[in-house]
């Protein structure tokens, strides 16, 4: 029998198929591309398709033909430790595999492989003629900066609306946020029970939900609350049954602090759990610190857009602000949810989490938090396999005495 | 007179202004930490959760309204040990509400130096610490639940004072005075309230950058200076720049 956390996996998965290249290559209406997250509300108000070319690109990571795809993008000469992911957008575009957009928007973000795919759409000839809109992102995390990016996202709503011809229709985007503040609220609510022990679900649901509800085609709809509703019912009621994953001895619970990549949620995080009894409980992606759109006014709501934007969008937390800001993270989630220890996987790509190693373990070791760094590319494992990445996590939670 | 004296000061006047504008202010002292609380505190107090079914009151939610901060001194007189000062309603009148959450502790200590701002500031994460109460892990300013059973067994605005008290006491032998002020009267009180709390935070973070670069982060930059190749140049750059300033 097939039990409802199987349902809203399968139901969610398939929708995740769709931000593969041919779906996102075959969405409905007038055609905008980026680089990153865009404020998913406005296209999905205005009634426009948004793809991200670097989802896009990390989806192929997840294809049968990965490992091809991957040396044909390395083979377009782009940098050797560029994040792979952005390597394969990078190819796609290159290739000329990218239907030509209706318009662009691009932001310089936290992540350099992601402003190099900017550049590289924003400079590539064939789409010399397409209208261009780029953000500036600052590095803060203060009223000021909310205000300044929210600004800009205004002017990215004039910009789509001369470049298409069509006035933003203001009540529907102030529904679309009504209706995504509820469904922030549930992803929140969700994120909450994984404090329970033993955890009750799986806590990757966190970041299907996420992904759910802000990239796919579904997104901010009616579908994706019943979903999160029927999640957290399910969920609360394994707490009040003190009821821990199905099939799982819980052991250890591990925050991984970096994306999940592709492969290691499939490859890896299942075969912990089920022979280790060891949960990821939270990784970055997951860590939802969603406020509330403030639907007070007009420039209430941008300005909400823009701290969305600077603060809340889990990549941007992570990877735009300072050192202490990583940190303060890391120490809140592993107390608020139990964690035995941190495992850092050190991407390739992810400099900017590289560059903190040596803080991240001296505080650990200050704090008695064992961490393991691992040093991997996630969203290719002929770098470092999914055995070997078994095997040192399970000889770190030995050494240490987790299990 | 320590970095965050000011603002501190500044605290009493936003009650009084509040008193003034016919608030309803309930100050207590409480009885020394010796004596027992109603509810269990200490870590792994609880589950750390209070489900959505089981909540008496909501404190905090961003649509409500929500503003915390923490401001310690090394004048121990600056704050008065035990005091609890509640403005708005209490627990016990606000079963099934969403209430505004204003949240500010004074902490006082002889030997507190800039160097403790980061324990202190850690304290403020809750956990599974406080029976019955459950911070949410979402934001920086708090966002809770209290649950209906210790709601009903008498948990007020007051014993969630005095539990914050007894942890952070706990957690650093340095605290010896801890007043909390706590605010659940309107979104509106909560905005002069935010003013003192941003200077706070300002501070903060400059007490943040200082002690990170003790340690050869610059938080200015996102790079770990230690490891960085580029340290030279940045070195020379930021020495050019001092020459300019200088001869300006």
């Amino acid at each position: 029998m097939i039990n409802v956390f199987s349902q809203l996996q399968m139901q969610a998965g398939k929708s995740l198929g769709g931000l593969c290249l041919d779906p996102q290559n075959a969405s409905p209406g007038p055609f905008v591309l980026g680089n990153g997250d865009f404020f998913i509300e406005i296209p999905a108000a205005y009634g426009c398709s948004y793809s991200d070319l670097t989802i896009t690109g990390a989806m192929g990571t997840a294809m049968p033909d990965a490992s091809e795809l991957i040396d044909k993008a390395i083979e377009t000469g782009v940098e050797s430790r560029m994040c792979t992911a952005l390597k394969v957008a990078c190819y796609y575009l290159e290739a000329g595999l990218v239907r030509k957009p209706d318009m662009i928007i691009t932001s310089n973000s936290c992540c350099d492989s992601m402003d190099t795919l900017g550049n590289l759409m924003n400079t590539y000839k064939p789409w010399a003629e397409v209208p261009k809109f780029i953000m500036d992102a600052p590095h803060s995390f203060d009223e000021e900066s909310y205000i300044y990016m929210g600004k800009q996202l205004r002017q990215a709503v004039t910009f789509m609306e001369d470049v298409f011809g069509r006035k933003m229709d203001w009540d529907r985007l102030r529904e679309v946020c009504v209706l995504s503040n509820k469904q922030d609220q549930l992803l929140l609510e969700f994120q909450e029970l994984k404090k329970a022990v033993p955890c009750p679900a799986n806590p990757d649901f966190s970041r299907l939900g996420f992904a759910y509800d802000r990239w796919t085609g579904e997104r901010i709809s009616p579908q994706i609350t019943d979903w999160l509703e029927q999640l957290i019912s399910a969920t609360e009621q394994r707490v009040k049954d003190k009821l821990g994953i199905e099939g799982i001895t819980e052991k250890v619970r591990f925050l991984w602090q970096e994306l999940a990549g592709t492969w290691p949620p499939v490859e890896l995080w299942g075969r912990l759990q089920q022979e280790l009894g060891a949960i990821v409980i939270m990784d970055y992606m997951s860590f939802g610190t969603l406020t509330p759109i403030d639907l007070t006014s007009e420039e209430a709501m941008f300005t909400s857009f823009g701290k969305r934007f600077l603060l809340e969008d889990p990549m941007n937390r992570q990877c735009l602000h300072t050192t202490d800001f990583f940190c303060n993270d890391i120490l809140q989630i592993v107390k608020d949810f139990k964690c035995d220890a941190v495992i850092i996987p050190a991407h390739i790509g992810n400099r900017d989490t590289n560059s903190r190693l040596k803080v991240v373990r001296e505080m650990c070791r200050e704090k008695g938090i064992p961490c393991l760094v691992l040093g991997m590319d996630i969203w290719d494992k002929r770098y470092m396999t999914p055995e070997t990445a078994f095997d040192r996590i399970k000889t770190f939670f030995e050494t240490t005495g987790l299990i | 007179m320590t970095l965050l004296d000011d603002q501190i000061c500044k605290v009493p006047e936003y009650v009084e202004e509040l008193r003034s504008r016919g608030r309803a202010v309930t100050v207590s002292d409480a009885p020394p930490i010796s004596v027992a609380l109603p509810v269990a505190v200490g870590k792994g107090a609880h589950s750390g959760l209070v489900l959505r079914g089981d909540t008496w009151l909501e404190l905090g939610n961003p649509e409500a309204g929500s503003c915390s901060c923490t401001l310690f001194t090394a004048t121990p007189g600056l704050v008065r040990d035990g005091r609890v000062t509640v403005i708005g309603p209490d627990v016990s009148d606000a079963c099934g509400k969403s209430l505004p959450f204003g949240q500010i502790l004074l902490i006082g200590g002889d030997e507190l130096q800039e160097g403790d701002c980061e324990l202190l500031m850690h304290m403020g994460v809750i956990g599974d610490s406080i029976e019955g109460y459950m911070v949410r892990s979402s934001r920086q300013s708090v966002w809770s639940r209290i649950s209906r059973d210790v709601a009903l067994k008498g948990f007020t605005l007051k014993t969630l004072g005095r539990a914050l008290r007894t942890l952070h006491k706990a957690g650093s032998c340095k605290i010896q005075a801890m007043e909390t002020i706590f605010v659940t009267s309107s979104r509106e009180d909560l905005e002069r309230l935010a003013e003192i709390a941003r200077e706070g935070q300002m501070i903060t973070r400059e007490i943040a950058r200082v002690t990170w670069k003790a340690r050869g982060v610059d938080l200015d930059c996102t790079l770990d200076c230690s490891s960085c190749a580029d340290k030279t140049v940045c070195d020379d750059i930021k020495e050019l720049l001092g020459e300019r300033v200088s001869a300006s």
